[in-house]
């Protein structure tokens, strides 16, 4: 489950039956305090992972140096069992969206992206594993489908793949593909995790808004993704508005329980 | 025109559209099947960014936005981030300038204590995110003012980490609490108090906000300014004898410097 400062007491509480906590890398980029308090007497019971949204993979300027050393300390610190990252943009020379931008689809991308991704593996030490995105425009400068471009940064740069269920939910609607295209399309031994989330109708467009269960059409899809890629670890993101530590509990042993049903039925 | 520097320049320009409403010329955008020209999608980033920094102002700033109501705050964060696009890493150390950016929004012209409180909350953000403290080093600093040893004349001491100094011409600490969920119900704020002085720190896992009289808020400033121990002696006097070990025994000095 992702861990949110909201339910930080209840877990210490209860310690409740949960595998493993992804913990959102920005949040414990600060020197110390609560978040850092917190997150360690979490970590003495459970394993965890970071998954973060700040580095700005795909942006033209070089690489925070503050960012990366920050996430250094953090990862000798807290010794996650791995660390993920967005295949996207967030900032510019000058400003900082603070959001997950997209790409054109095309061999500069893939060649800007992997070089980067590699650049944070060596500083690391370590594979980290990438996050496709969910898409609201396209590009006519785009070269190659969404899943290509995924495999093909995951192949060079040598990293493993956060699949974003959701997120192929949504850019598949927005974008009109067959969202099983692009399970088809991506290479099954770099799967280390999935993620599923709610999304968000705004006029025609869906929007990856991770305030709601996971939708109908999400949770099948899922199941044909346990289908391909078999036992991946999975995880609920619910970022806004989010419900109490026991109903994201209940969503994610829906997971659960899917991931067993497919195990039985082979 | 290399690669990056197109990669840079459409970069640019698709941040410059979603801040401030200007073209992009560098790629040609599409919204998907529909054929559109992805202005919906380029509204949907837009709505995006804004909600992302909305939500992280109202986080930072919560007593703000409850003294002014959420409509308020909401289109003062609206004006802020035109005005103040984020060039931080770090979503956490995003709205340094909100209580200025107060002061000269004409609409918080009603409002006269919202920029104060702003920056009692900032300074409450510094001091949550800040380093944990180290333990003074007692040893030393007996040594490196023991006697024969120059007194300790380039002695400079430092502050702990995150620790902010303020005033206001209201009870701005009894504003913000009267905004805490434990503030007794039947009592009231009296704004017509008088000015304060104020330190924001954090000696532990709690931040805590503590008025301080003159002479604690001169030993402060003085150190904060880089004082030595010869000028802090100098300009307190007796005092700086009884102030210095209150100040260590808050918490206040985490640590010092020779020369």
């Amino acid at each position: 489950m992702g861990l949110r400062s909201c339910h930080y007491q209840t877990i210490l509480a209860e310690q409740p039956a949960i595998p493993w906590f992804e913990a959102m890398t920005d949040n414990y980029l600060g020197d110390g305090g609560q978040p850092h308090y917190y997150l360690s007497r979490i970590r003495n019971d459970y394993p965890i992972t970071f998954h973060g949204v700040g580095l700005s993979l795909g942006s033209a300027r070089p690489l925070s140096e503050a960012y990366l050393d920050r996430l250094v300390t953090l990862v000798e610190r807290y010794q996650p069992a791995w660390i993920s990252e967005h295949l996207c943009w967030c900032a510019s020379a000058e400003h900082n969206s603070h959001d997950l931008l997209p790409l054109p689809y095309n061999e500069l991308a893939v060649r800007h992206l992997s070089e980067r991704i590699d650049q944070v593996q060596n500083r690391l030490g370590r594979r980290i594993l990438v996050e496709n995105l969910s898409s609201y425009v396209a590009f006519a400068e785009s070269e190659m489908s969404e899943w290509q471009y995924v495999a093909e940064i995951c192949r060079r740069a040598d990293c493993e793949l956060l699949l974003d269920v959701n997120n192929i939910y949504v850019s598949a609607c927005n974008q009109g593909f067959d969202p099983q295209d692009y399970l088809a399309g991506i290479p099954v031994e770099r799967v280390r995790e999935i993620h599923l989330a709610g999304y968000q109708l705004q006029g025609e467009l869906l929007l990856d808004s991770h305030s709601q269960p996971v939708h109908p059409p999400v949770w099948q899809l899922y199941r044909d993704a346990l289908c391909r890629f078999g036992q991946v670890p999975t995880l609920i993101e619910w970022d806004n508005d989010i419900p109490p530590f026991d109903r994201l509990w209940q969503e994610a042993q829906r997971a659960e329980r899917l991931r067993e049903e497919v195990a039985v039925d082979g | 025109m290399d690669d990056l520097a197109a990669l840079a320049r459409f970069q640019q320009q698709f941040l410059n559209r979603l801040y401030f409403e200007q073209p992009i010329d560098a790629v040609q955008l599409r919204d998907g099947l529909q054929g559109g020209d992805g202005e919906r999608g380029l509204r949907a980033y837009k709505g995006s960014l804004y909600g992302i920094l909305n939500k992280a102002l109202a986080e930072i700033y919560p007593v703000c936005r409850q003294f002014v109501g959420a409509d308020f705050f909401d289109a003062l964060a609206g004006q802020y981030i035109r005005c103040h696009p984020s060039r931080v890493d770090r979503l956490d150390d995003y709205g340094e300038s909100l209580a200025a950016f107060i002061g000269e929004f004409p609409p918080a012209r009603s409002v006269p204590q919202l920029a104060a409180l702003a920056e009692l909350e900032w300074a409450w953000q510094r001091a949550f995110h800040a380093a944990n403290a180290n333990t003074f080093d007692f040893e030393g600093f007996a040594q490196a003012t023991a006697l024969g040893k120059a007194n300790g004349k380039t002695l400079r001491f430092s502050c702990r980490a995150g620790l902010s100094l303020l005033q206001a011409d209201f009870p701005v600490d009894r504003l913000w609490q009267f905004h805490q969920p434990d503030w007794p119900e039947d009592e009231t704020v009296d704004l017509a108090e008088g000015p304060v002085k104020l330190v924001v720190y954090r000696p532990d896992r709690q931040v805590y906000i503590e008025r301080l009289n003159d002479d604690r808020w001169q030993l402060l400033q003085l150190v904060m300014a880089g004082a030595t121990l010869p000028q802090i002696c100098d300009r307190l006097g007796e005092q700086a004898a009884l102030l210095l070990p209150l100040a260590l025994q808050c918490g206040w000095l985490e640590g010092f410097q020779q020369g």
